[in-house]
């Protein structure tokens, strides 16, 4: 982001009860980070619906996963099929 | 229906809350003292273009209402029960976050670089604190030391998650009163001056509180 746009947001910081929130520098490494990682998750009966798939129902909690998180968590499943497959074969 | 965020407090008028992602209007379910800002709609796609209006939402709410905690994206209940029922047993941990993020925004800073090797522990102190000591440096981060001291006066609350994915180094939020926002980024700007070589520093913000709405 220019500096120019971080000082106008800055300037507009001065009146903080009306323009806060405003001329953010948004970037939407931020967006992903801030929206699928972040804010309150709620347990409970929830239906998830992502991407026009039939609505998935969850019983014990709503969590959704940004894609990193998942990926690095798979390696980990991996091997705890490994281990407890008396053939030592890897799971698929 | 589709939850964007929750809040403890009525807009002047409820048409000010907007529309949603899908243009239709917002509208608020009451539970207890708590008010469910929902769109009419039950499905969401995982698109950028659906995570940022997702963002400016949630933004505008934050603009708003002064205590607003958003919700993950993706979160769909059916119908006003489900959402009430959802809401009803968490109430006194919402309480606290609504206190907690009340006449605030949030600041992101990612951090990266060189990480710096941390000393090692006093060989005077005994195996199981030496480990104990071991395990905190691998969670501190000392190259933000002297920007943590700087901002800290004006920061409500603050969380740090350290990277492993070099040259990352740390996500840093900082929770910070809208009354203190030229106070806070004053000193950001002065923190920089103190930064080790190699060490950069992305901020943006202000954000609503996505990092701080945890209920606890």
């Amino acid at each position: 982001m220019s500096s120019r746009r971080r000082k106008r947001g800055l300037e507009r910081a001065g009146s903080p009860a009306k323009g806060v929130l405003e001329g953010v520098d948004a970037t939407l490494l931020d967006i992903v980070d801030h929206v699928l990682t972040k804010g309150i998750v709620l347990s409970g009966d929830v239906v998830l619906g992502v991407a026009d798939v039939e609505l998935v129902y969850l019983r014990l909690s709503a969590v959704l996963c940004a894609f990193d998180r998942v990926a690095r968590s798979t390696p980990t499943v991996r091997r705890r099929n490994a281990a407890v497959d008396p053939a030592g074969r890897r799971a698929p | 229906m589709y939850v964007y965020a929750l809040t403890d407090q009525r807009p002047p008028r409820q048409e000010l809350l907007g529309t949603g992602m899908r243009r239709k209007p917002l509208s608020l379910i009451r539970a207890g003292k708590t008010y469910a800002v929902v769109e009419l709609r039950d499905e969401c796609e995982v698109t950028a273009a659906a995570l940022v209006a997702h963002d400016r939402v949630v933004r505008r709410l934050s603009r708003l209402l002064p205590a607003v905690l958003p919700l993950r994206f993706g979160t769909v209940a059916e119908g006003t029960d489900a959402v009430k029922a959802l809401i009803a047993p968490v109430g006194p941990s919402l309480e606290r976050a609504f206190e907690r993020v009340r006449g605030a925004v949030q600041f992101t800073l990612r951090v990266s670089g060189l990480p710096t090797s941390p000393p090692p522990p006093d060989p005077r102190l005994g195996p199981g604190t030496r480990w104990l000591a071991t395990q905190a440096a691998r969670h501190a981060i000392p190259e933000l030391a002297s920007f943590l001291d700087t901002t800290r006066p004006f920061a409500r609350a603050l969380r740090i998650e350290r990277r492993d994915d070099a040259p990352g180094l740390a996500n840093v939020y900082q929770l910070v009163a809208r009354h203190d926002v030229r106070r806070w980024r004053a000193a950001f700007r002065r923190s920089l001056r103190e930064l080790p070589s190699g060490v950069h520093v992305t901020m943006t913000g202000p954000w609503p509180a996505w990092s701080f709405a945890e209920l606890t």
